[in-house]
C-alpha cells in the first residue's frame, strides 16, 4: 500500500491551507479521503478547483499528519457500511501501521481525532477512537488518571455514589 | 488397508445433548418440604411413584445436614397424577411407618444420648409424638451444627434454613426422618477425616436421602443448588432424522419450515435415553412423527460404514431454540443445515469429545453424569427462567415521565478537574470511544472522567446487546416475528406428549362417536359434520396447549420505550447466581456460535457449499479424519516416548 501513497505527476493537485496559514499541496484522490473535501470538491462542479481550500480547524502540523494517514489509505476500498454494528462486540484490533502511525503524544492523538471528526474520514476516527479506548482497557481508575494525566477531582462521596451504581459491571 | 472409523466403544457411555453436550440423565434431590415429584433419580422423571426418588447413602461429609427418610405408600399422594390414573387404592394416609421409625434399639439411644443429650423414650399419643420428631431432629443435628465453626455456610445460595435446627413445619415433618435404631446408625465416624455416612439400610424398606445444605452427592443435583421448576426438560431428547430413512416423506400439519424443504425432519420427544453400548437403541419417542418411534440417537457414528444415514442428532429442544436465534441473528435466516453438517462432519470420538466446550461439561461428562456441586446451572431451562421474570418485570418503568435518553445515574457535582482531556471531546466522538469498551472499563472510566460519569439509559441497551447477546428478550420482535414463539417441542416432556397423544385419542374417538350417531339418524349431513368437527379438534387440540412448561411458549418481550436497561442490567448482575437458566443459556449460545463458525471453515476449506450441503463423501471423510487421528495419536506417543529417552 505504501508504494501506492507516492504522488504522482498525472494527478490533480489541490491546495489546502491549514488553520495557521501554511499551504499544503495534495493530492485529489487522497484529499477525497476527507467526506468534507470530497463534498467540497463536487461543490465545484466535479472539476478540480484551482484556488486555495481554507481548513480552519486543522493547523499544519495536524494536518500534515492527516494526509501522511490519508497518503497511506489512498487505496483503501470505500468502507462499508456496517449494518447492525452498534450490537456487535466492537474489535479494538489495529493493523499495524495504524498503530504506528498513532504513536504520537495525547495532545496530538486528541487533535488527529477532532481532525478526523471535522474532515468526515471516517476510518481515521475509528482508528483514534480504537487507540484511546485500547489506552483505557484493562487498566484501575488510577491507571487510567496515570495515562491521561488527570487529577483525580472526584469526592469520597461521589466515589462512592459511582461504585454503588458500578454494580450492573461486576463479575458475572 | 484402510481403517474403519471410530470403532465400538468398549464401555458403556452415554448419549449426550449434541449441541450443548450435556447428558440427558440427570437427577435431583429434594429437600425438606419438597414434594416426593421433586426428586428423581436419573434417567427417571417422576412421573410415577417408582422413579421419583434418589436413593441410598453417599458421600456428604458428615456435617452436610442430609437426612434420609424411608419411603412409603402413602407419599403417593404428592404426585401429579396423570390426568385419566384415579387409581389410587394403595394411598393410605394413616400410614404407620412414623412409628416404626422412631422405635429405636437402645444403640442408637445411647448414640443419641452421646451425642445430643436427648433420650427418645417410648412415644405415646401422636401430638406428643409429633413433638417428639422434632426434638429428636433438632438434637439429631445440633451438636453438629457446634462442632462445625464453620456452619453455616457463608455463601448466600447455601444459608442453612432456620428449619433445620430449630423448628420444624407439620408439612417438612412428614418427610424427614433421621435414621431410625434399628438401621445401625452411627451419626458421627469415629475418624475424624472420615467423610460419608456409615449407615447399614434396610434392604427391604426404600431409602431417599434428602440434602442438607451441603449435600455433595454426585447421583443427582441437590435442591439447594436448583429448584425442580428451573430443571425442567433437561431430560428430555428430541432428534433430527435424515429424511431418506422415510421413503415417501408427507408433510406434518406441525412440520417446522426446516422440515418441509429440508434433508432432516424432527422426531417427538424421549424423556429417557439409554446408557448403552451399541449403536441402535435410541429414545422412544412420543408422538412418532413420520413414523419413527425409536430414532438413533448419536453423537459419534461407531463402527458403521454402511448405516451413516440411519443416525439421528440428539439435542434439548431448549438447545435447538438457542441454536435457532443464534443462526438467526448471525445469518438472518434459521439454517439447519449448518447444523447437520457440523455433527455429521464432527460424529467421531476424537473430534465431538474435544469440542471446545464449557470446563464444567468435561468435568461433567462419562458414562455417567457426575452432578458435581456448583455445576447444576447446566442442567437449567435456557428459556423459561422462573427468576429472569420478575427481574425483567421490575425494569420496566410505567411512569409516564420516563424515556430511554434519561441520565441512568444520580447526577454528580462538576468537579474542578481542568486537564481532563476527555472533556474537549464533543459528546459524539466521547461515545464513540466508551462503545469499544467492555462494561468492566466503563466502570473505571466513571471514577476517572465526568463525561463518563453520566450515562444514558438508551447507551446501557447497546451496552446489553453487545455483552449479552442472548439476552433476546430485549431484540426488536418487529424486525423478526418469528420469534415472538418458542417451538412447541420447547415447551413440553414426552410425559406433556403422552398425555397429549391420550387426549388426542380420547377427543378423536368422541368426535368418531357423534359422527357416527349423526351418519345414523341424518346420512345426508354426515361427512359436512365430520369436516367441521375435526377442524374443531385439531383447534382444540394443536392451538392453545395446556400442557407442558410454559403457557404455549410464549417469549418474554421488553417494550424498548418503557424499558430502564440500566436497571435491567444491574439486576442481571445482582441476581446472577440465581439466574441459573440465564447462565446456561450463555453456555449454550456460545457453543452455537462454536458450531457456526466451525462449519465457516468447512466452507472455506470447500467441504460443505453455502447452503450448508456436504460436498465430501462423508464416509471418506470420516475415514480420513480417523487415519489423520491416529496418525496425530502416534505422533504425539512417538514423541513422549523419545522424550522420555
Amino acid at each position: 500500500m505504501a508504494a501506492n501513497a507516492q504522488p504522482t505527476d498525472a494527478q490533480p493537485k489541490i491546495t489546502l491551507v491549514s488553520s495557521d496559514n501554511q499551504k499544503i499541496l495534495v493530492d485529489r484522490d487522497i484529499a477525497e479521503r476527507s467526506v468534507l473535501l470530497k463534498h467540497m470538491i463536487q461543490d465545484f462542479g466535479g472539476e478540480t478547483p484551482d484556488q486555495d481550500i481554507p481548513i480552519h480547524n486543522v493547523n499544519e502540523v495536524v494536518l500534515k499528519k492527516v494526509i501522511e494517514w490519508c497518503e497511506h489509505h489512498r487505496a483503501d476500498p470505500p468502507a462499508t457500511a456496517e449494518d447492525d454494528s452498534d450490537n456487535r462486540k466492537k474489535s479494538t484490533d489495529i493493523e499495524e501501521w495504524d498503530q504506528k502511525f498513532m504513536q504520537v503524544d495525547q495532545e496530538m492523538l486528541f487533535e488527529i481525532i477532532l481532525a478526523a471528526n471535522y474532515l468526515d474520514i471516517k476510518p481515521l476516527l475509528d482508528v483514534g477512537c480504537k487507540t484511546v479506548a485500547n489506552m483505557i482497557k484493562g487498566k484501575s481508575p488510577d491507571e487510567i488518571r496515570k495515562t491521561f494525566n488527570i487529577t483525580n477531582d472526584f469526592t469520597p462521596e461521589e466515589e462512592d455514589q459511582i461504585r454503588r451504581e458500578n454494580e450492573w459491571a461486576e463479575d458475572r | 488397508m484402510s481403517p474403519t472409523y471410530s470403532r465400538s466403544p468398549r464401555r458403556a457411555y452415554a448419549v449426550v445433548c449434541n449441541i450443548c453436550g450435556v447428558g440427558f440423565h440427570i437427577g435431583r434431590i429434594r429437600v425438606p418440604g419438597e414434594p416426593h415429584n421433586a426428586a428423581w433419580r436419573r434417567g427417571h422423571l417422576p412421573t410415577s411413584w417408582a422413579d421419583s426418588y434418589v436413593v441410598g447413602p453417599s458421600s456428604c461429609p458428615r456435617d452436610a445436614g442430609c437426612v434420609f427418610t424411608v419411603r412409603d405408600e402413602s407419599s403417593r399422594r404428592d404426585l401429579p397424577l396423570d390426568p385419566d390414573d384415579t387409581d389410587d387404592e394403595d394411598y393410605s394416609p394413616e400410614s404407620d411407618t412414623e412409628e416404626e421409625l422412631l422405635d429405636c434399639d437402645s444403640d442408637i439411644a445411647s448414640d443419641v444420648e452421646n451425642a445430643g443429650g436427648v433420650h427418645v423414650e417410648d412415644l405415646v399419643t401422636n401430638n406428643q409424638k409429633e413433638t417428639l420428631d422434632r426434638e429428636y431432629l433438632r438434637h439429631f443435628w445440633s451438636p453438629v451444627f457446634s462442632e462445625c465453626p464453620d456452619w453455616p455456610f457463608k455463601s448466600s445460595h447455601r444459608v442453612l434454613p432456620q428449619a433445620w435446627y430449630t423448628d420444624y413445619s407439620r408439612e417438612a415433618l412428614g418427610y424427614l426422618k433421621p435414621p431410625a435404631r434399628d438401621h445401625k446408625y452411627r451419626p458421627y465416624p469415629t475418624e475424624p477425616d472420615k467423610h460419608g455416612y456409615d449407615l447399614e439400610f434396610d434392604p427391604t424398606q426404600s431409602w431417599e436421602h434428602i440434602a442438607g445444605p451441603g449435600c455433595q452427592n454426585e447421583e443427582a443435583y441437590s435442591g439447594h443448588e436448583i429448584t425442580a421448576e428451573e430443571m425442567q426438560g433437561c431430560h428430555t431428547v428430541q432428534c433430527l432424522v435424515r429424511k431418506s430413512l422415510n421413503r415417501e416423506y408427507t408433510p406434518l400439519p406441525d412440520d417446522e419450515d426446516f422440515e418441509k424443504d429440508g434433508e432432516f425432519f424432527l422426531s417427538g420427544l424421549g424423556d429417557q435415553l439409554p446408557v448403552r453400548k451399541a449403536n441402535r437403541h435410541g429414545p422412544y419417542v412420543t408422538p412418532s412423527r413420520h413414523g419413527v418411534t425409536e430414532p438413533w440417537a448419536a453423537n459419534v457414528f461407531w463402527n458403521t460404514d454402511q448405516y451413516v444415514e440411519n443416525f439421528a442428532l440428539p439435542f434439548h429442544p431448549y438447545c435447538f431454540e438457542v441454536y435457532k436465534c443464534v443462526a438467526l441473528r448471525a445469518d438472518g435466516h434459521v439454517n439447519i443445515r449448518t447444523l447437520t453438517a457440523w455433527w455429521s462432519l464432527g460424529a467421531l470420538d476424537s473430534v465431538f469429545k474435544t469440542f471446545p466446550r464449557d470446563p464444567n461439561v468435561h468435568r461433567c461428562a462419562g458414562a455417567q453424569w457426575r452432578h458435581i456441586e456448583g455445576t447444576a446451572y447446566l442442567a437449567a431451562n435456557p428459556l423459561f427462567i422462573p427468576r429472569l421474570k420478575s427481574v425483567l418485570e421490575s425494569a420496566i418503568d410505567d411512569s409516564p415521565h420516563f424515556s430511554p435518553h434519561q441520565r441512568a445515574f444520580a447526577p454528580l457535582g462538576l468537579g474542578i478537574s481542568t486537564n481532563d482531556p476527555f472533556t474537549h471531546l464533543p459528546m459524539e466522538i466521547f461515545f464513540e470511544i466508551l462503545r469499544y469498551l467492555p462494561s468492566k472499563d466503563l466502570a473505571s472510566l466513571r471514577f476517572v472522567t465526568r463525561s463518563a460519569s453520566q450515562l444514558p439509559i438508551s447507551f446501557f441497551r447497546e451496552l446489553l446487546r453487545r455483552e449479552l447477546p442472548w439476552l433476546w428478550e430485549i431484540w426488536p420482535l418487529d424486525r423478526n416475528p418469528a420469534l415472538t414463539q418458542y417451538a412447541k417441542w420447547a415447551t413440553l416432556t414426552e410425559h406433556d406428549a403422552i398425555i397429549q397423544e391420550k387426549k388426542e385419542r380420547l377427543e378423536t374417538v368422541k368426535v368418531e362417536d357423534y359422527v357416527e350417531t349423526v351418519r345414523q339418524e341424518l346420512p345426508e349431513i354426515a361427512n359436512e359434520v365430520r369436516k367441521n368437527l375435526e377442524m374443531d379438534l385439531l383447534h382444540t387440540l394443536h392451538g392453545d396447549t395446556d400442557l407442558g412448561i410454559n403457557d404455549a411458549g410464549q417469549r418474554c418481550s421488553l417494550p424498548a420505550n418503557r424499558t430502564d436497561y440500566f436497571r435491567l442490567y444491574t439486576l442481571i448482575t445482582r441476581h446472577w447466581e440465581e439466574l441459573r437458566g440465564l447462565r446456561n443459556r450463555r453456555r449454550i449460545w456460545e457453543d452455537c456460535e462454536k458450531i457456526l463458525a466451525l462449519v465457516e471453515r468447512y466452507r472455506e476449506m470447500g467441504v460443505v457449499n453455502d447452503r450448508g450441503d456436504l460436498l465430501v463423501d462423508l464416509r471418506e471423510w470420516l475415514r480420513e479424519q480417523t487415519r489423520l487421528a491416529v496418525e496425530r495419536r502416534n505422533k504425539s506417543r512417538k514423541e513422549s516416548a523419545t522424550g522420555h529417552l
